[in-house]
C-alpha cells in the first residue's frame, strides 16, 4: 500500500513540476529555446495614476534577464527579471516606441510597445485633414494653360503646423503622399489655426518657396482660428486656389507656391530611387506674381527669366499676361536639374543664349541638353511646355521623343543630347534605342565619373563614362548616339569626330613642357568674334589637355604666331571636380597673354578664347617650368 | 490809344511766355538700356532684343527705342507689344510682322508712352519666329518718382522672427 501511495505521490510531484503557465514553456524542451516575445499593443497611461502591470507574452524559453530602451517615462519601473512594466507615471509624454529585449542562455528576442502619458479626464483631441491645391494643366496641343480643366492635387510632403491666436506654434508635422496630416493634441483649450508652409522639410532636405518681392518671406497658407470642438476628432481640409477668375487672376494666387513645391517633391522622390539616403543641400525657390522678364532689381521682381543662380536659389517667373512658370513643370524641373547637377555632379556649362539648331560649345550643349533631359526624367514626362502671353494662352512646347525634330544634329547640339540622354533613361524604345536604364545608373555616373572627369563635361565624358560602367551595352549606346549623327564615342576628348570635323580636328590639343603646341582659332561662323557677341558657339573656345609632368611653378603663355590686328587672347585652366578655374589670364588686348601658377603633377584642362580676331589665326601655347 | 497799347503789351508778354515755356526741352532724368544677350534668358529663341527708354516726368512722352534682330534668313518675326499697366498710355496693343531675309535681319520699333501717374511701368514684348520659343521681355518705363507705384509688402513677422507671406486657404471644418 505504501508503495502505491509513493508512486502516486511521485507522479503528482512530476506533473506539478512539468505544468504551470507563464514564462517557462512545458517540459524540458523549453529550456533549450530562446524567449519569443509578442509585441504589445499601444497603451495610454494617465499621469499620477498607478498602472496595471504591463506584461509581455512569451511563448519561447525561460527568461533570465531583460532590458528596455530607451528609458521608460519618469515614474515607471521596469522588471529586469520578467520584462514587466509597473509604477506611476509622473509626466505627460507623446506617443513613443520602446523596445524590450528578453534573454536566456540560448538567445534573445525583442518586442515593442508604444506608450503615451496624458493628463486624465482630458479628451484627446485629434485634428486631421487633407491639404490640396489647384493644378492648372497645359492645353492638349501643348500651348497655353487650360484653366477649364484645373484639377485638385494633394500637397505632398509639406510642413503643416497648428498655431494659437498669437501665432505660437503648438505642433507640427508633414503631409503624406496623399496630402493627409494628423495631430494628436492634448491640453489644448484655446482656438487654433492650421498653417501649411510652402516648405518640404526632413532630416535630408529643406526646400522653401519664398517671395523675393516681399522681404523673402515664406509663403504660408492658413485656415481660420477656431476651437477644436467637443468631439474627439476634428477634420480641417485646406485648399489653395489658383485665384483664376475666368479671364484673369482676380484673387490671391495661393496655389502657385504649392504647384512649384510639388514639382520639387517629385524630383526628390526620383533622385531617392537612386539613393534613398541622399542629403540635399538647402534651396530657396523665389516666386512672385511680380517676377517678370525685365532687367533690374530682384526685390522688384525684375529677374529676367526663370533660372538657377548657381548657388542656393531658384527664381521663377510669375508675371500674368506675360510669362508665368508656376504651372510649367518642365521649366521648374529644368532649373532644379541645374541645382542637382551643381550640387552632386559637375557642370562646366558657360551659359548664354542658345536655340535649337545652334552649333554650341560642347559644355553648353551638354549643360542645356542635360537640363531638358533631366527635367523629363524627374517628371517621367518627355513633354516640356512653357506658357506665356495674354491670359497665359500661348507659349511653346517640345517633346524629347519626337524623332522628326532634329535640326543640325550632333555632339554640339543640345537637342541631340537631350534626346540621347532621355532615350537611355526611358522605357519607351524607339528607332535605334534599346536601352531603358532608369535613373539610378545615370545618377551614379553623374556623381562619380562625370563629376571627376579630367576633360570638360560634354556628351563625350558622359557617354564614355556610361560605356565604361556598362561595357556590355557599348553597341546599344553607340546606336543611340548614331541616331544623332554622332560617331562612336570612345574617349572623353571627342577623338574621331566625323560630323563638323572642322571644329574637332582635334577637339583638344595636348600640351606639356617643351616646344608647345599650335592652335588655330576656329569658329563655327567665320566672323569677328566680338561682333558676333556669342562666345558660347562651337569653335569659339579652343580646348587643350595639359599634362603637368611634376609639381612646381609654371608659366602658361598663349601668343599669336605673327603679329596682326589687336587680338585679346584669354584662357582658363581647370583641374579635377571643380568648375572654377585655378588660374586664368584675362589681361587687356595684346598679341599674347600669360599666367604663372603653382601646379601639381597631373592632367589639367584649358579653354582658350581669342577676341577681336578672325578665324584661321594661329597661336602658340607653351607650358614653361619656372 | 494808351489802353490799346497796354493790351497789346500784355498779349505780347503772354505770347512770349508761352513761347518760352513750349520751347523748353522735356526733362529726361536718365535713359534705361537693356540687351537680352546680357540678361538671364530662356534658351530656344534666336531673337535678340535691345532697348532704351527715357525716364521722364508725368504726362511727358518717354522715347522708347527697340531693336530686334535674328540670324535667321527666312520666316516672319512676329512682335506683339502691349502695356503691362493700364496707367501706361500711348502704347496700343499691336502685333508687328517683319519678314526675315538675308538682307533684312534687324528691325526697330519706336514708342512714346506716357503716364499721368508716377512710378515704374513696363511694356510687354513677345517676339516669336515659327518653331522657336517666344522671346518675352518686359521693357521698363520710368515716370517721375519711381517709388510711387512700388507694391507694398504684406509680410508678417512672428515672435520667433519668421517672415511669412500669409495667404488665406479655402477651408472646410467638420
Amino acid at each position: 500500500m505504501r508503495y502505491y501511495i509513493s508512486c502516486i505521490f511521485a507522479t503528482l510531484i512530476f506533473v506539478g513540476c512539468g505544468g504551470g503557465s507563464g514564462s517557462g514553456g512545458t517540459g524540458s524542451s523549453a529550456k533549450k529555446n530562446p524567449p519569443i516575445l509578442d509585441n504589445h499593443s499601444p497603451v495610454t497611461l494617465y499621469k499620477s495614476e498607478s498602472i496595471t502591470p504591463i506584461e509581455f507574452n512569451n511563448h519561447g524559453g525561460d527568461i533570465t534577464s531583460c532590458r528596455v530602451s530607451p528609458s521608460l517615462p519618469s515614474g515607471l519601473l521596469f522588471d529586469s527579471g520578467d520584462c514587466s512594466i509597473s509604477g506611476t507615471p509622473t509626466v505627460n509624454q507623446n506617443l513613443k516606441t520602446y523596445t524590450v529585449t528578453a534573454k536566456n542562455s540560448v538567445g534573445e528576442d525583442s518586442a515593442t510597445i508604444d506608450i503615451e502619458v496624458i493628463t486624465p479626464n482630458t479628451k484627446v483631441a485629434k485634428l486631421k485633414g487633407v491639404i490640396t491645391y489647384d493644378s492648372v494643366p497645359v492645353n492638349s496641343d501643348g500651348v497655353g494653360l487650360d484653366y477649364a480643366h484645373t484639377k485638385q492635387k494633394s500637397v505632398r510632403g509639406a510642413v503643416v503646423r497648428i498655431v494659437d491666436g498669437s501665432n505660437k506654434e503648438l505642433a507640427r508635422t508633414t503631409t503624406d503622399k496623399n496630402g493627409y496630416y494628423e495631430f494628436n493634441v492634448a491640453n489644448i483649450t484655446s482656438k487654433v489655426k492650421v498653417q501649411v508652409l510652402s516648405e518640404l522639410k526632413s532630416s535630408n532636405w529643406d526646400f522653401k518657396v519664398k517671395d523675393n518681392t516681399n522681404g523673402n518671406a515664406l509663403y504660408v497658407m492658413e485656415g481660420s482660428l477656431a476651437s477644436l470642438g467637443k468631439n474627439s476628432t476634428q477634420t480641417r481640409n485646406l485648399h489653395a486656389s489658383s485665384g483664376w477668375g475666368g479671364s484673369s487672376y482676380t484673387r490671391t494666387r495661393t496655389a502657385a507656391p504649392f504647384a512649384i513645391l510639388d514639382v520639387v517633391y517629385q524630383a526628390i522622390q526620383k533622385v531617392r530611387t537612386a539613393d534613398s539616403s541622399i542629403v540635399f543641400p538647402p534651396l530657396d525657390i523665389f516666386w512672385s506674381k511680380n517676377n517678370k522678364s525685365a532687367s533690374g532689381a530682384i526685390s522688384n521682381g525684375d529677374i529676367g527669366t526663370s533660372y538657377y543662380d548657381g548657388s542656393d536659389s531658384l527664381y521663377i517667373l510669375g508675371d500674368e499676361n506675360s510669362d508665368t512658370d508656376e504651372y510649367d513643370s518642365g521649366v521648374i524641373a529644368h532649373e532644379w536639374g541645374h541645382y542637382y547637377e551643381s550640387k552632386f555632379s559637375r557642370a562646366d556649362s558657360i551659359g548664354g543664349g542658345h536655340t535649337s539648331g545652334d552649333f554650341l560649345d560642347i559644355r553648353l550643349a551638354f549643360g542645356e541638353g542635360f537640363g531638358n533631359a533631366v527635367s523629363s526624367m524627374l517628371r517621367d514626362n518627355p513633354n516640356y511646355w512653357d506658357s506665356s502671353g495674354l491670359r497665359q494662352a500661348n507659349g511653346w512646347n517640345m517633346s524629347l521623343e519626337t524623332e522628326n525634330s532634329r535640326e543640325n544634329p550632333g555632339w554640339f547640339s543640345e537637342g541631340s543630347i537631350q534626346r540621347i540622354l532621355y532615350d537611355i533613361y526611358d522605357s519607351h524604345n524607339d528607332t535605334g534605342d534599346k536601352l531603358s536604364y532608369g535613373f539610378k545608373p545615370i545618377h551614379q555616373l553623374l556623381i562619380g565619373k562625370e563629376k571627376n572627369t579630367p576633360a570638360f563635361t560634354s556628351i563625350f565624358t558622359f557617354i564614355k563614362g556610361l560605356k565604361d560602367e556598362h561595357p556590355s551595352d557599348a553597341t546599344a549606346i553607340d546606336n543611340i548616339v548614331a541616331q544623332e549623327s554622332i560617331a562612336p564615342i570612345n574617349d572623353i576628348y571627342g577623338s574621331g569626330r566625323t560630323n563638323r570635323r572642322e571644329n574637332a580636328n582635334p577637339l583638344y590639343d595636348e600640351l606639356t613642357t617643351g616646344s608647345g603646341v599650335t592652335i588655330v582659332t576656329n569658329y563655327a561662323v567665320d566672323s569677328y568674334l566680338s561682333e558676333r557677341g556669342r562666345t558660347n558657339q562651337l569653335g569659339a573656345y579652343n580646348f587643350v589637355k595639359v599634362i603637368v609632368p611634376s609639381e612646381g611653378d609654371y608659366t602658361i603663355i598663349v601668343s599669336q604666331v605673327g603679329s596682326s590686328g589687336n587680338p585679346d587672347p584669354d584662357f582658363y585652366l581647370y583641374r579635377g571636380s571643380s568648375n572654377q578655374p585655378i588660374a586664368k589670364a584675362e589681361n587687356p588686348p595684346a598679341l599674347s597673354d600669360r599666367v604663372t601658377a603653382h601646379l601639381q603633377k597631373g592632367v589639367y584642362r584649358m579653354a582658350i578664347v581669342v577676341y577681336n580676331q578672325y578665324s584661321g589665326t594661329s597661336y602658340r601655347v607653351k607650358l614653361v617650368k619656372n | 490809344m494808351k489802353r490799346f497799347n497796354i493790351w497789346v503789351l500784355a498779349l505780347l508778354v503772354i505770347a512770349l511766355g508761352m513761347f518760352y515755356f513750349m520751347a523748353q526741352p522735356k526733362k529726361v532724368y536718365g535713359v534705361l538700356e537693356g540687351d537680352t544677350t546680357k540678361m538671364m534668358q530662356k534658351g530656344g529663341s534666336s531673337v535678340k532684343v535691345q532697348y532704351s527708354s527715357e525716364h521722364v516726368d508725368v504726362d511727358t512722352p518717354s522715347r522708347v527705342h527697340i531693336t530686334l534682330s535674328s540670324p535667321k534668313r527666312d520666316g516672319i518675326l512676329s512682335v506683339e507689344v502691349y502695356p503691362r499697366e493700364d496707367s501706361l498710355e500711348g502704347v496700343e496693343h499691336k502685333t508687328y510682322q517683319f519678314p526675315l531675309t538675308s538682307s533684312s535681319q534687324e528691325f526697330t520699333i519706336d514708342l512714346e508712352p506716357f503716364s499721368l501717374k508716377e512710378g515704374r511701368f513696363y511694356i510687354n514684348l513677345i517676339a516669336s519666329i515659327q518653331n522657336e520659343r517666344p522671346k518675352v521681355v518686359s521693357i521698363p518705363v520710368e515716370i517721375g518718382d519711381i517709388s510711387k507705384n512700388r507694391a507694398k509688402t504684406s509680410m508678417f513677422k512672428t515672435q520667433k522672427g519668421e517672415k511669412l507671406h500669409i495667404m488665406k486657404a479655402q477651408e472646410e471644418i467638420k
